[in-house]
């Protein structure tokens, strides 16, 4: 409470803050730096902030021009320093609040003369500095395709968006967000093909946000989402290239945020999450295969340790001729239910995997060994679980693993757990009514406004092309219809198709 | 919220009106027998005790009781953990239980939710109590023994098909009888006899192995079974046998009732392969072949003519002639058809068609 309104009093302040009164609250921190020097008569100040400005730059493009080029000059005024000094962006501003958003951002400012009102704002920021130059993509790697990913620079992704969609109907909106961070957030999306509701909403919602530091874009992503109690990502945030100009080719929506090297877009499926780039780069026959592959390994890791729970538990009828001597000899030393043997095991997993990602890249491999092998074996010996309980939780493990968006693999490994519960308290009953539960919910979910289980609901026959199966090329020329693309095709399918006979 | 709260308040509270079966926290039976002796009923029931993996160690369960209906919980007095049929592949019923009529027993397992429609009944010559005992004392033996045989024997030789649903559907179905497989025990074993035939849910007769497989074919399109034929040489003066494979058969009825008596005409078709036969039957000749083929069919016409003729004299009607004639008339009455079911002039017609002989010259 009391930083809040903390803050409150520092904005009513704002408004009638002077320049001398500014500097003089900047002063208070060290890095603030100040250059007064004369030449031939012209007395010039430099503020800035050291932290923030390059000082090459501060040197061979400001000090080193005023001190050769205005010698020369018979009179030296603010308006004459943007021909004087070689710099790209360079303005003459009297306003106190801009001067101070932008000392803030790197920028240098330069007072001739005492002028007390007016000066030079002249941008200086080192916009690299310790930030790494490039991403290699190694969270959603794929084997064939660019390897290329975002970075923390949102000035870098831009670009690197820009390079690969060549028209001018990119359009890039720019806001800021966040009262202290000052977070420059971008949404791209192609005029002529993304509809503006769309366009519409997504930048309504990122103006409404009241939020002091935005230290990533999956913070927006939460804040923008149209159900924040659910555990279901509503957009795919990613660090791919590609991604994203599928995204916005498609008719979708991209949000970048600056300090950020994931970018968000919708509006999203629920099939978008277990799409991944390499789908589009193998032939259509096994990049539909993949992906099958992929769904099955999401319903069997949600289902797997439950229905084991359920069978063992309720439903012994169930159990093949041939399994029952396996599983009750395997159970037959275990002194816990069911319920109780497979939370010990899926813990035990859900640890391993934290720990595996808190720690140092190599202590977590040799933490990998240790737990799988040594963890699950001991366990079995020491009658803590049955040896057909620890392969089918590992494989539930290993089939979580396979969806390519970290969000979507994260709700996976968290939806297993209510539906474990409700296989011990109702069986094989619990189960269907938790998968029912889970269906109404996705068919509940929207992501920006448009449904999130099309195309199954509501159905949209065209739109299966691209959804459980990638078909090829051909067939996906049209821009899937839940989005509403102001045009449909992506390019023109008869010319695609036209056969070029060398002889005719 | 606070719905959401009750919800989860309920559910915990639920909990403790579960019914708890854990899979090794229960005795599984997965043979069951039934006797009577001296007018009590005798339960017999094979319970696996699991060892290594897949290794099991059969162990028997006997208890007796003046009905039917509590042998199982009577059981459950001599087991230290709770008796739970939801496994069961088979039941057994001795001569005399037969006898006396299974309906009671049939009945208690076609209600029983936790019983498959796939469970096996068998008859069993003598005590089914001893069969069993047979079964569990064999070395390496598992306890689904007598279900796997006649499983096997369905699958691959001349058993018709049979089970649970089968059973009930033949008892319960207006102009059919049922049949269940027969065992009997030989020395140290147990050994498929043929089938055992019911009449509301009585046992009445019996059809040896050989005569199964015409019932097999009577029944329906079949792949499997064998059948083995006299042959004799006129000139040699010696008597030999063959044995024939089938692959393909199937039978087609036609029923006309012009004048005083039925006709039903039955055509089979067989399409076989010779397995084994005497080295002095030249087979690739086609005398030789059109030899085998013609006795073939004359001995399965006699045999079908017999058999139908022990159905009649039994009467019962284990192949469903009465519904089949039911879909074929209007106004059928089964008690009308079954005053004359022994009027009824049956006239088989069988076609083999030898299409293999085996590899050789």
């Amino acid at each position: 409470m009391s930083i809040f309104s903390f803050f409150k009093k520092n904005k009513s302040k704002e408004k009638t803050k002077t320049l001398p009164q500014l500097l003089n609250e900047l002063k208070q921190s060290s890095d603030f730096a100040n250059i007064q020097f004369e030449t031939r008569g012209n007395h010039i100040s430099i503020y800035y902030f050291d932290s923030l400005i390059d000082p090459k730059l501060l040197q061979q493009n400001v000090l080193c021009h005023l001190q050769n080029d205005v010698p020369g000059r018979s009179s030296l005024s603010l308006d004459d320093l943007p021909q004087i000094l070689p710099v790209q962006r360079i303005e003459v501003t009297d306003n106190v609040e801009t001067i101070e958003t932008k000392l803030l951002k790197g920028f240098a400012m330069l007072q001739l003369n005492e002028n007390k009102r007016r000066c030079v704002l002249i941008n200086l920021a080192s916009e690299n500095l310790g930030l790494r130059p490039n991403n290699d993509s190694e969270n959603e790697f794929s084997v064939v395709g660019p390897k290329v990913g975002f970075v923390e620079n949102i000035g870098t992704n831009l670009h690197l968006i820009r390079r690969q969609l060549v028209t001018p109907n990119l359009i890039f909106r720019e806001m800021t967000i966040g009262s202290m961070s000052k977070t420059k957030v971008v949404v791209a999306y192609i005029d002529g093909i993304t509809n503006e509701q769309t366009v519409q909403t997504v930048v309504q919602r990122l103006n409404d946000i009241e939020f002091d530091i935005v230290f990533d874009n999956s913070l927006l992503d939460q804040m923008i989402s149209d159900n924040s109690s659910s555990p279901f990502p509503l957009f795919v945030s990613t660090e791919r290239i590609d991604r994203v100009v599928y995204a916005l080719v498609e008719g979708q929506v991209a949000i970048f945020a600056d300090g950020s090297p994931y970018v968000i877009t919708g509006p999203s499926t629920l099939f978008h999450f277990f799409t991944s780039p390499e789908d589009y780069y193998l032939p259509w026959i096994l990049g539909s295969f993949f992906r099958l592959i992929r769904i099955f390994g999401v319903m069997f890791s949600t289902l797997a340790s439950p229905i084991y729970v359920a069978v063992l538990t309720y439903h012994y009828e169930m159990i093949p001729k041939d399994l029952l001597g396996p599983i009750i000899f395997s159970r037959s030393n275990v002194p816990f239910p069911p319920i109780l043997e497979v939370l010990f095991l899926e813990i035990t997993i859900e640890l391993l995997r934290e720990a595996g990602a808190r720690l140092p890249t190599k202590v977590a491999q040799t933490l990998g060994i240790v737990g799988g092998i040594v963890i699950g074996q001991a366990s079995v010996e020491a009658a803590l679980t049955s040896n057909v309980l620890l392969i089918i939780v590992a494989l539930a493990a290993l089939a979580s693993f396979t969806t390519p968006i970290f969000k979507m693999s994260n709700t996976i490994r968290f939806i297993r757990f209510p539906i474990i519960f409700f296989a011990t308290f109702w069986g094989g009953v619990g189960i269907v009514f938790a998968i029912c539960l889970l269906l109404i919910h996705l068919g509940r979910l929207q992501s920006f406004g448009s449904p999130y289980l099309v195309p199954f609901y509501p159905l949209r026959r065209k739109d299966f092309v691209d959804s459980l199966v990638r078909s090829s090329y051909s067939g996906t020329v049209r821009r899937p219809s839940y989005l509403r693309p102001r045009t449909f095709w992506r390019y023109d399918p008869k010319k695609a198709k036209q056969k070029k006979d060398i002889d005719e | 919220m606070k719905r959401i709260a009750f919800i989860l308040l309920i559910m915990l509270a639920l909990t403790g009106c579960k019914n708890y079966r854990v899979v090794d926290e229960v005795q599984i039976i997965q043979a069951m027998g039934y006797d009577v002796k001296n007018g009590n009923y005798i339960g017999t029931a094979i319970y696996p005790t699991f060892k290594q993996g897949p290794m099991t160690k059969p162990n028997i369960l006997t208890t007796s009781s003046s009905t039917t209906y509590d042998l199982i919980p009577r059981l459950s007095s001599k087991s230290a953990l709770p008796i739970e049929e939801g496994q069961l592949r088979l039941v057994l019923f001795g001569e005399e239980f037969a006898k006396g009529g299974i309906t009671e027993v049939v009945h208690s397992l076609a209600r029983n939710n936790k019983i498959g429609s796939r469970l096996q009944l068998a008859v069993a010559k003598g005590d089914a109590e001893e069969l069993l005992r047979i079964t569990a004392k064999k070395t390496l033996s598992d306890t689904l023994y007598l279900s796997n045989l006649v499983e096997q024997n369905i699958r691959a030789m001349n058993l018709p098909k049979m089970n649970l649903h089968l059973f009930l559907y033949n008892y319960f179905g207006k102009g059919r009888d049922p049949f269940l497989p027969y065992f009997e025990k030989k020395g140290d074993f147990v050994k498929l006899e043929g089938i055992a035939l019911f009449k509301d849910g009585r046992f009445v007769g019996k059809v040896n192995l050989r005569d199964s497989f015409l019932v097999k074919v009577l029944l329906n399109e079949t792949k499997n079974g064998m059948y083995q034929l006299r042959v004799a040489d006129y000139r040699k003066k010696e008597e030999s046998r063959v044995l024939l494979q089938n692959l393909f058969a199937r039978s087609r009825y036609e029923w006309k009732k012009r004048g005083e008596r039925p006709v039903l005409t039955i055509s089979i078709h067989i399409q076989a392969a010779v397995k084994d036969y005497p080295s002095w039957l030249d087979m690739p000749q086609k005398n030789t072949l059109k030899m085998v083929r013609e006795k073939m069919e004359k001995d399965i016409e006699t045999s079908v003519k017999n058999l139908m003729e022990y159905f009649k004299e039994k009467e019962v009607d284990p192949l469903g002639i009465g519904d089949f004639v039911r879909s074929q008339t209007r106004n059928w009455n089964e008690e009308e058809f079954y005053r004359e079911y022994k009027e009824i002039d049956i006239r088989p017609h069988v076609k083999v068609d030898i299409i293999q002989t085996g590899i050789g010259e």
